[in-house]
């Protein structure tokens, strides 16, 4: 995201710095009484920072020893700065599209005021396209400015793989639409050369309906065979592009997936790739072969006599027309349907899933009232967008086919005047029903176009999404001993909030570190940093003095074992969710695991032992057991590094007790990472990390600490005196 | 740490900081009565009126308040039904990410006058932006985006959102809120007053 944005040479003379002084600039679009302002910016230098308004400078502030905030309020944010012994005061309002930027801005410059000339960069893309203002969806290119011929480039990626089946196929439907341009010459050679001058006898009769009958079964066959083909080349396609958008998806960051709901992640794999299949399968085949079979019967007519060509299709632009006018309101026909439906559909689910809570509080009379207004309302939007497709389709399919009397008119004329044989007319007739049929299915063309149009524009904007901006994407494999130094660690989910402030914090191999401090504050955030999920936003996490941005992802996790406070089990059984991480672990080691979990007792007492089928989220288990496959399941692959988030918190205190002792012997030889707010499950932890406010407030043994008398005590002496309460 | 970034570092707070000023006391003994304490807090609304609280802009443009004998500086004031009630239960409450509500207001105009009701709606108009549309110049559909030229209350602007989310949304019969990709939020408070034209094309987006 740009920090830096160009100033005029104006606007930098009236500052009285040149463009190379910058350290950060940034537009506010905000003023004090929240009017919309354009061409204002905060700028900042290595010493000074500066508030400008219409290329005028408003403000200019020594940096040294002041303390600046971006501040988040409601749909806005604020500049806040305070002078040495001063006090907090505004300095500009921005909305928040400009949030972000002033996020990074206050940072930097609070580093400025205190001296520290490092720069801060962001990694983030910028969320419009700078040159022509449209939205980019979480790609660095803007698919619009890369060039008009995008599409039909990304479309030609897509097909070029197929391209020997894509030429079979046209083939196919070329010889599909010959075979049916042959039929009306045959009549016409039968009309005239049989039955008007009465020439002909039985033989040219049962030759005629021989031909006709091989004519007919031949062209079937043709397109069976090229809808046969198509069909299975957009599934193809579309299975190719599931298989690549699935595999991308997991190797996104977790950040980019938890941005999007799952129900639109699902869309783009099921729904956009259908939509290919579709298009393929219906569109492209059909309207192919219709177009060709158009272009040609043209051209044959054109052959017999231009005029009557002309006749015929004199009257396709203004169905065309009327059709691309009525294209938008069908359009908008369409997404009001969408909307009612949506809504009927989240209220069902709603209420349904909630159907225990309606009843308890006896709702059901008014639940079942909303749900009949909404369903009315679904009902009124069908029957409003089927009666204006009803009117409108037929409307334009018989204002294209007007031609046809201008055709017959003429063409009767000229057959009564001798000039045009009877056959020459019923020839040209079928031909421009030939027309017609195409161009009415092309009239819903540009629908299907858009359609997939937008669906491949939807994949694409994950399959182009760069990898980079989560971490260890690099190759390095560095012999892990569970070394951990945070140096300057910053992070937030959203980086104008921060989760954790300037985290500092050096682990030796072997060490068990326990995290302490009230919910929310950054406990779990730090050890998400660790299972490399996220990357930080400034600031160095190493493991064993490589940054882990440099670690080889798969390798890393690999050494990091982890149990979560919500332990997720996969549908399968206990062994296959042990042996999760290493699917060609031995018996004997899942078992070993199993009995360190403290997992193997209650294990055996299952009819089906190790191979008993746990069902969606492992259901049919308590909190406890599922807790114990899940250690057991880290356990399994004798990591470097083991974190542990309130691992044991659904345990009672026996198992923990056991399952402590076995970790005790394991943690011998990996580092270890324990969030509990149970603190009697943590006092053993070599070092206490007490984390306060998003920083890191007090470090050391629970000794140290409780000399201290600092937030730790208090936590202590609070759980022991409540402790005390329930006993 | 404050509602924001880049603030102090560790060990340079000094007092008014953004920080929650029961966090300075040191922890210790008193902790099981201060939680019972808390615990009783909860359960009790403190009303501040003109007879025993006192609002005041300071310098710096932010409100300091004096209530119970007591300076509170650099409060928030927090409105609990923003859509329904904006004038009336306002929380006003400590600088700070976890800040302790120090009171409620519970209707402004009425329990306050003066430069004191000044000050506060100051704030609230500070922290809450969202402005109203007036009208609609422009709505473009664009690969899955809807771009909106509008006219405000604060002027001109231009936003967009995505054609399949639910950023439109109605709230009442006739009031609308719409919200962008920037997690700006506009406000139409009687759809009915646009043009016909204009509903039409707000409509197709409406939830």
């Amino acid at each position: 995201m740009n920090l830096k944005f160009q100033l005029t040479e104006e606007q930098l003379h009236n500052i009285g710095i040149s463009q190379e002084d910058i350290w950060y600039c940034v537009p506010y679009d905000l003023s004090e009484k929240g009017v919309f302002v354009r061409d204002s910016y905060v700028v900042v230098t290595a010493e000074e920072l500066f508030v400008t308004a219409d290329s005028r400078v408003r403000r200019r502030i020594k940096l040294a020893g002041c303390q600046v905030q971006c501040r988040t309020l409601v749909n806005n944010g604020l500049l806040a700065l305070r002078q040495e012994s001063g006090r907090w005061e505004t300095l500009v309002r921005f909305s928040m599209k400009h949030l972000v930027r002033f996020s990074y801005l206050a940072r930097g410059a609070q580093m400025l005021a205190e001296g520290r000339m490092e720069k801060v960069e962001s990694l983030e893309y910028e969320p419009v396209c700078p040159v022509c203002g449209r939205v980019l969806f979480g790609t660095r290119e803007c698919s619009y400015c890369s060039g008009h011929g995008r599409f039909s480039y990304r479309l030609w990626v897509l097909c070029r793989p197929y391209i020997k089946s894509f030429v079979l196929l046209i083939l196919l439907m070329l010889a599909g639409s010959l075979s049916s341009l042959i039929d009306p010459k045959v009549q016409q050679q039968f009309i005239d050369g049989a039955l008007v001058n009465r020439s002909g006898g039985t033989p040219q009769i049962l030759w005629f309906v021989l031909v006709m009958l091989g004519l007919t079964i031949l062209n079937i066959l043709l397109s069976v065979a090229s809808k046969w083909y198509s069909t299975w080349l957009g599934s193809t396609i579309a299975a190719d592009l599931r298989r690549r958008l699935f595999y991308k998806l997991q190797t996104l960051s977790l950040s980019y997936i938890e941005d999007r709901k799952p129900g639109e992640l699902m869309n783009r794999i099921s729904q956009d790739t259908n939509s290919v299949r579709r298009f393929m399968e219906m569109a492209f085949s059909t309207s192919v072969t219709q177009f060709m079979t158009m272009a040609a019967a043209i051209v044959y007519m054109c052959i017999i006599n231009w005029k009557f060509a002309l006749c015929a299709v004199v009257f396709a632009p203004i169905g065309f027309f009327v059709a691309t006018r009525a294209m938008e309101f069908v359009g908008n026909l369409f997404r009001r349907w969408f909307r009612a439906n949506d809504r009927l559909n989240s209220r069902l689910q709603d209420v349904l899933s909630g159907i225990s809570v309606v009843k308890t509080y006896g709702r059901e009379k008014q639940e079942a009232d909303i749900f009949a207004d909404m369903s009315d309302d679904y009902t009124k939007q069908v029957i409003h967008r089927d009666t204006c497709l009803d009117i409108l389709f037929p409307t334009v399919v018989y204002i294209i086919g007007m031609g046809t009397y201008l055709l017959v008119y003429t063409g009767g004329i000229q057959v009564l005047n001798g000039v045009m044989t009877p056959g020459v007319l019923m020839q040209l007739l079928t031909y421009a029903g030939m027309i017609y049929r195409p161009l009415q299915q092309l009239a819903s063309f540009p629908r299907q176009w858009s359609e997939v149009r937008i669906s491949v524009e939807r994949m694409y904007d994950i399959l182009d999404v760069e990898n980079e901006d989560s971490a260890c994407r690099g190759t390095e494999k560095p012999e892990l001993t569970g070394q951990v130094d945070f140096s300057h660690v910053y992070f937030g989910y959203k980086s104008y909030e921060p989760v954790l402030n300037n985290v500092n914090l050096s682990v030796k191999p072997g060490e068990m570190i326990g995290l302490v401090g009230a919910s929310g504050t950054g406990k779990t955030t730090l050890i998400n940093l660790l299972m490399g999920l996220y990357k930080v936003d400034s600031g160095k996490l190493l493991l064993d003095g490589t940054d882990i941005n440099d670690i080889d992802g798969e390798y890393l996790h690999g050494q990091v074992g982890v149990v979560l406070q919500e332990t997720f089990l996969f549908n399968g059984t206990i062994r296959e969710n042990i042996s999760f991480a290493r699917p060609d672990a031995t018996l004997e080691e899942i078992v070993m695991a199993a009995r360190m979990a403290n997992a193997h007792d209650f294990i055996c007492r299952l009819q089906n032992g190790y191979d008993t089928y746990i069902g969606d989220r492992g259901y049919t288990l308590s909190g406890g057991e599922r807790q114990r496959i899940a250690i057991a399941r880290a356990v399994l692959n004798k990591p470097r590094i083991l974190i542990l988030d309130e691992a044991t918190s659904n345990l009672d205190t026996e198992s923990e007790f056991l399952i402590q002792k076995a970790l005790e012997r394991l943690q011998k030889n990996c580092t270890t990472f324990a969030i509990a707010h149970r603190l009697s499950t943590l006092r053993d932890a070599d070092r206490l990390v007490v984390i306060h406010d998003h920083e890191i407030a007090e470090v050391g043994s629970h000794e140290e600490l409780m000399k201290q008398k600092g937030i730790y005590y208090g936590l202590v002496t609070a759980q022991l005196e409540m402790s005390a309460v329930e006993t | 740490m404050a509602p924001g970034m880049g603030g102090s570092p560790p060990g340079r707070r000094r007092p008014g900081d953004f920080v929650p000023q029961r966090n300075e006391e040191p922890a210790g003994e008193l902790d099981l009565e201060k939680l019972e304490q808390q615990s009783r807090d909860m359960m009790e609304l403190h009303m501040l009126n003109r007879d025993n609280a006192e609002f005041r802009e300071n310098s710096g443009g932010f409100l300091d308040l004096s209530y119970n004998g007591r300076v509170y500086e650099d409060v928030q004031v927090v409105r609990m039904f923003p859509f329904s009630r904006p004038d009336e239960y306002l929380s006003v409450r400590e600088s700070g990410d976890q800040a302790a509500e120090i009171g409620v207001i519970e209707n402004l105009p009425r329990d306050f006058d003066g430069p004191g009701e000044e000050a506060v709606r100051h704030q609230l108009a500070l922290r809450y932006f969202l402005p109203a549309i007036r009208k609609i110049y422009n709505v473009r559909q664009e690969m899955g985006c809807v771009y909106f030229d509008v006219e405000t209350d604060y002027g001109r602007c231009q936003f967009a959102f995505r054609s399949n989310s639910n950023a439109v949304t109605r709230i009442s019969e006739s009031r609308v809120m719409i919200q962008d990709l920037d997690n700006n939020c506009f406000e139409i408070p009687d759809i009915r007053k646009l043009t016909a034209g204009e509903q039409k094309k707000l409509d197709v987006y409406l939830t």
